[in-house]
């Protein structure tokens, strides 16, 4: 082969990388036009939060006439030890709830006292794990803060407080 | 010693002669690449898979946000450019779980929703161009629109 043809043959080579980037290109740039994934974390996390703080598990109840005070939170609610037991009943995704966890810190802003309660504990210790470790894909979990400000009903007093729901939903 | 290429061209003429060659090939190349996109750009379009999976996350959605509200409900559920009579719907309390989404011959596309632990509901809607939905208290009942 002489000098020139070798020439030829590695323009010829670069030509063919070339063509078989170019390809690649338009392939992924038609893929990445095209939707194949839904994702609804952000609604889905909120949607649980603002579940969990109009429940009537935390929220104060009038016995008397059976109304429910959606943001005022009942201390003795919250601090009970059946807590998550109701919370878990009234959203109720399976006798296996591997679908979502939250934590619920009540922050008594009269006093500085907090307050903390989980919504499917388990999964949240498990969970909490790979958002810290910012693991991303299937097996992982993404988490979203919402929070709120509150009225506490610790007896016959009322204070104001701040309630902060740290949701945790697997990915999917 | 016997030249390679074409005898009866000249050198000139050999070169111009794989030049050409070379340049139909790389034709060649985009024709298939131009196929092979546009095939698989229209096997996207007649794929009902994404509508699918869209319409049961929504589904799931919906009746999570359903269960979340204090009072009751009355919803209808439709789409404009969306035909929904194509699709089979299924809400269905499992025994560990209740799911809500579209069925067809070859897989189930369901996602889990929340609802109060007591209450249990089983629902099958099927070629329905809406959805009633309708609360009342925790009890959720999914229905045809008439």
């Amino acid at each position: 082969m002489n000098k020139k043809a070798a020439f030829d043959m590695i323009v010829n080579i670069f030509r063919l990388l070339f063509v078989i980037v170019v390809f690649y290109s338009i392939l992924f740039l038609a893929r990445a036009f095209i939707a194949q994934k839904v994702d609804i974390f952000d609604v889905e996390s909120k949607l649980l939060a603002h579940r969990l703080m109009f429940s009537n598990e935390v929220s104060y109840t009038d016995k008397d006439i059976g109304r429910n005070y959606i943001g005022v939170i009942d201390l003795k609610k919250f601090n009970s030890d059946e807590i998550e037991e109701s919370l878990l009943n009234s959203i109720y995704y399976g006798k296996i709830n591997s679908e979502a966890s939250a934590k619920l810190t009540l922050k008594d802003l009269d006093d500085n006292i907090e307050y903390e309660t989980f919504y499917n504990r388990e999964l949240y210790d498990e969970k909490k794990v790979l958002v810290e470790a910012k693991l991303i894909g299937k097996g992982s979990a993404q988490s979203l803060d919402t929070n709120f400000y509150v009225l506490i009903k610790d007896d016959d007093k009322l204070k104001r407080g701040a309630l902060k729901i740290e949701a945790i939903l697997p990915n999917s | 010693m016997q030249k390679r290429g074409f005898k009866f061209l000249n050198k000139k003429s050999q070169l111009i002669t794989r030049n050409m060659i070379i340049h139909l090939g790389m034709i060649g190349i985009l024709f298939l690449i131009s196929f092979v996109l546009f095939s698989y750009v229209k096997s996207i379009e007649k794929d009902t898979e994404f509508q699918k999976i869209f319409l049961s996350r929504d589904l799931a959605l919906m009746m999570n946000t359903l269960y979340s509200a204090p009072g009751n409900v009355e919803y209808t559920y439709s789409f404009d450019k969306l035909d929904l009579s194509k699709f089979k719907f299924e809400f269905k309390s499992l025994e560990d779980k209740q799911v809500a989404g579209v069925i067809d011959e070859s897989i189930a596309k369901t996602y889990p929703y929340a609802k109060p632990s007591q209450s249990k509901e089983e629902n099958l809607v099927y070629n329905a161009n809406s959805i009633k939905f309708s609360k009342n208290a925790a009890k959720l009942t999914v229905t045809k629109n008439e």
